[in-house]
């Protein structure tokens, strides 16, 4: 207010002013009415003036009054603007202290549950220490027993790494006593014959000189006891001597002695088919049988099921009394010679044909022809089809004094039904190869589409069909270790299936087809061979052979062949149990193996 | 003032440098050099290659009971151990291991099956006989023949026995690391 009066008095004096000096400039002229005017002109330009500053002033005043109205609104709204921040935040706040009281309550729950848990394990917790104290104590007398094993598991150790290393050894100094007696035999057939023969030498170990010096009937004495009445073996070396042979036989079937037979060796030498002839006066040679191959023929029958004919049954046709077929008990070992026989017939010609082949497995050998060596096959051996042994039968005669070859084949049963499959395994080995195949749907065999099978077309046991399927395996071909492994693996898949069914289905098969026939088949062959050996009848055959090897050199050394080719089937048979026991031990192994196996899943 | 040539002396570092990378490698190779094997040059099979590596045993080395314990107690102390990757790893190596065992055992009985099982050994040897049954001379050899193929059949026999040993040396070592105490544990 101040400002504006002294804005207006400043404007009024600076009108005044402006307004005179020019009247005083010209004051000498001025005319006093005109000066007056021009004053009054003055004064009235300053009251308007004046009246413009007032209205300035007002308007001033009013635009002032507005201006600060304004600011005070503009502070309003920066209070309300900030009011209203305050007011969301506490908002937000308050939304996030509801959400605070929410996960409060929740972890009040949870809290409290998880003390409701907390209580339930610490009570399991005190019966499980109570638990671990008292397997503390066991495992302190464990770990004395595992200290045992372990010094046990030493030894065994040790024992198989000199072993190993023994065999080596063993097999080396084979390999050089071969050798050496391939000289030496060569040196000694000169010596001997003073010529080049056609005996090929091979690569053969030569006998000990010092035991080869050695009586051989003492070596045999030693082995089994001293010999009774030694057995005449006669030498007849030309025709010449033919009478005298026959009034030997005459005095041997007299004396009950045991029957003598020969076999007539041409000048060549063979044995084969090179038969003596009736037009070769050559030298001829008598080799005596074992008694127990007297001249009868034995018949053997089978029933329908496969095993053995008892009186009760009735035989299938009168021509299966003349078969030659084996006995086959139902345990699936073969009847043995040495025991009781149903029927005995003589031979037509009534002399004893040459030496039977001994069935495989078994310890029956016939007289008057010779049984086919894998048993009775079927003529068709169609798929999956067996046909019974008294249905079918094959067998083949030697007649040797004609020496004439002739195989019948007799269909005694024909039109008959088909047997089923039997279940004992050595019966199907003896009636022919049963084709088992299976669907397996994620084994390598599968992937490969190869049908592999563990027994051969004899019907010899190598390892179950089954795991042959599994692994991709075939009786003939060589395991490779790597294959072998990666086939373990599929197994253990299978056995650990996405289903139960298909785990059960592989269980299954797993535990019967392979580890029970696994069993199985090594019971069969125990079962043969305890048989054999409670038989006696090796034995006996042996003393025998050692009673007929008194006389000469010649029968010493024949006598002693004899022996160790029994001594090879014994090997033989052991050879079986230990590969018998040790795959039973495989299977057993690899099904402890998948249990702890975790599948590769391929998603 | 006379300059040592620090540019030698640079060399000199760098060659010290060289001569150490040098050393370690051949350290290293030197380690390898010592490679452990179970099966021998003519592949003939001792025992499983994982054992060999496991325990640095070589099939021509001299086991002592020494090294066969140490073997085993390494065995079991890492399957033992607290270090749940070590013992883990452990336990997959010896299950590994042992179905080498077995896989071998299997391929040891399957080829003497094959050789032997159907072999008819006797039925040859007889046939050998009938054969050599012509003078001494002839029955020498064949009875010599017959002595070679027992032999044989003898060596395959031990070996067999000699893998039904190493099964059950498997078996008594995984008994014995299943209640095996690692050294310091049991207190």
């Amino acid at each position: 207010m101040k400002k504006n009066v002294l804005k207006i008095c400043f404007y009024g004096i600076s009108g005044v002013f402006l307004g005179t000096v020019p009247a005083y400039a010209q004051w000498p002229t001025f005319d006093v009415a005109e000066v007056f005017n021009t004053v009054e002109t003055s004064v009235s330009q300053v009251e308007g003036q004046v009246a413009t500053g007032m209205e300035t002033i007002s308007t001033a005043n009013i635009q002032q009054s507005i201006g600060d109205k304004l600011g005070g609104l503009s502070k309003i709204k920066d209070q309300a603007a900030a009011a209203k921040a305050k007011a969301d935040k506490a908002q937000k706040q308050a939304k996030r202290l509801e959400k605070v009281k929410e996960m409060k309550e929740e972890y009040a729950k949870k809290a409290a549950n998880a003390m409701d848990t907390a209580n339930t394990l610490k009570d399991k917790g005190t019966s499980a220490i109570d638990q671990a104290n008292a397997l503390k104590e066991k495992g302190t007398s464990a770990i004395e027993q595992a200290n045992a094993y372990k010094e046990e598991g030493l030894n065994a150790y040790n024992s198989a790494t000199s072993a190993v290393d023994s065999y080596k050894e063993q097999a080396d100094a084979l390999k050089e006593t071969a050798n050496a007696a391939k000289e030496a035999g060569a040196n000694k057939i000169d010596s001997l014959t003073g010529k080049d023969t056609d005996i090929q030498t091979q690569d053969v170990p030569a006998l000990n000189e010092e035991k080869a010096a050695e009586p051989l009937n003492t070596r045999l004495q030693n082995g089994f006891g001293a010999a009774n009445s030694a057995e005449t073996v006669q030498k007849f070396d030309t025709s010449a001597d033919l009478p005298a042979r026959q009034a030997f036989k005459e005095n041997a079937a007299q004396n009950n002695l045991p029957q003598m037979t020969k076999i007539r060796i041409t000048e060549e030498g063979n044995t084969g088919d090179d038969l003596w002839e009736e037009e070769e006066e050559a030298v001829v040679i008598t080799k005596e049988l074992p008694k127990s191959l007297s001249g009868t023929e034995k018949t053997v029958l089978i029933t329908e099921e496969g095993d053995l004919f008892e009186d009760e049954e009735l035989p299938l046709t009168t021509d299966a009394m003349t078969a030659s077929k084996p006995f086959i008990r139902s345990s699936g070992d073969v009847f043995s010679k040495t025991e009781t026989l149903t029927e005995e017939i003589e031979i037509e010609n009534g002399e004893p044909a040459e030496q039977a082949k001994k069935l495989r497995g078994g310890a029956f050998t016939a007289t008057g022809g010779t049984i086919p060596e894998a048993g009775i096959k079927t003529p068709a051996d169609a798929d999956n089809t067996l046909v019974s042994a008294g249905a079918k039968g094959v067998s083949e005669t030697v007649n040797t004094k004609n020496a004439v070859k002739n195989t019948t084949v007799q269909d005694n049963n024909a039109g008959k039904r088909n047997i089923v499959t039997p279940e004992n395994n050595r019966l199907q080995k003896g009636f022919g190869k049963v084709s088992y195949q299976y669907e397996y749907k994620a084994s390598y065999a599968a992937q490969s589409g190869e049908f592999k099978t563990g027994t051969d077309e004899d019907g010899n046991f190598y390892f179950p069909d089954a795991f042959a399927t599994w692994v991709g395996l075939n009786y003939d071909e060589t395991a490779d270790a790597d294959k072998l492994l990666a086939a373990i693996d599929g197994i253990c898949e299978d056995l650990k299936s996405r289903t139960n069914t298909e785990t059960q289905e592989y269980s299954r098969r797993f535990d019967y087809e392979v580890i029970g026939k696994m069993r199985a088949n090594a019971m069969a062959h125990s079962a043969v061979l305890a048989n054999e050996a409670q038989s006696g009848k090796a034995v006996e055959d042996l003393e025998k052979t050692v009673e007929r090897a008194q006389d000469t050199a010649m029968t010493q050394l024949s006598g002693l062949g004899e022996l160790e080719a029994a001594q090879l089937r014994q090997n033989r048979n052991n050879i079986i149990i230990a590969c018998d026991e040790i795959n039973a031990k495989v299977f057993d192994e690899i099904r402890r193996y998948c249990e702890t196996y975790k599948p590769q899943r391929k998603e | 003032m006379k300059r040592i040539n620090p540019k030698g002396k640079n060399d000199m570092k760098k060659s010290l440098i060289w001569l150490m990378i040098v050393f370690s490698y051949a350290a290293v190779f030197s380690a390898r050099a010592e490679f452990t094997t179970g099966t021998n040059d003519d592949g003939v099979y001792y025992f499983p290659q994982r054992m060999a590596e496991w325990c640095s045993m070589n099939f021509n080395s001299n086991l002592s009971e020494a090294t066969i314990k140490d073997c085993f107690n390494k065995i079991c102390s890492e399957m033992a151990s607290k270090n749940y990757e070590v013992a883990t790893k452990a336990k997959q190596n010896f299950r590994k291991m042992k179905m080498e065992s077995v896989v071998n055992a299997f391929i040891t009985a399957h080829e003497a099956n094959k050789k032997y099982a159907n072999s008819k050994e006797e039925d040859k040897a007889a046939e050998t006989n009938d054969k050599a049954a012509e003078s001494e001379r002839t029955q020498t050899s064949g009875n010599a023949e017959i002595k070679k193929n027992l032999l044989q059949q003898e060596t395959m026999l031990n070996l067999l026995k000699a893998t039904q040993m190493e099964l059950d040396v498997m078996d008594a070592l995984e008994n014995h690391c299943a209640i095996f105490v690692v050294k310091g544990d049991a207190q």
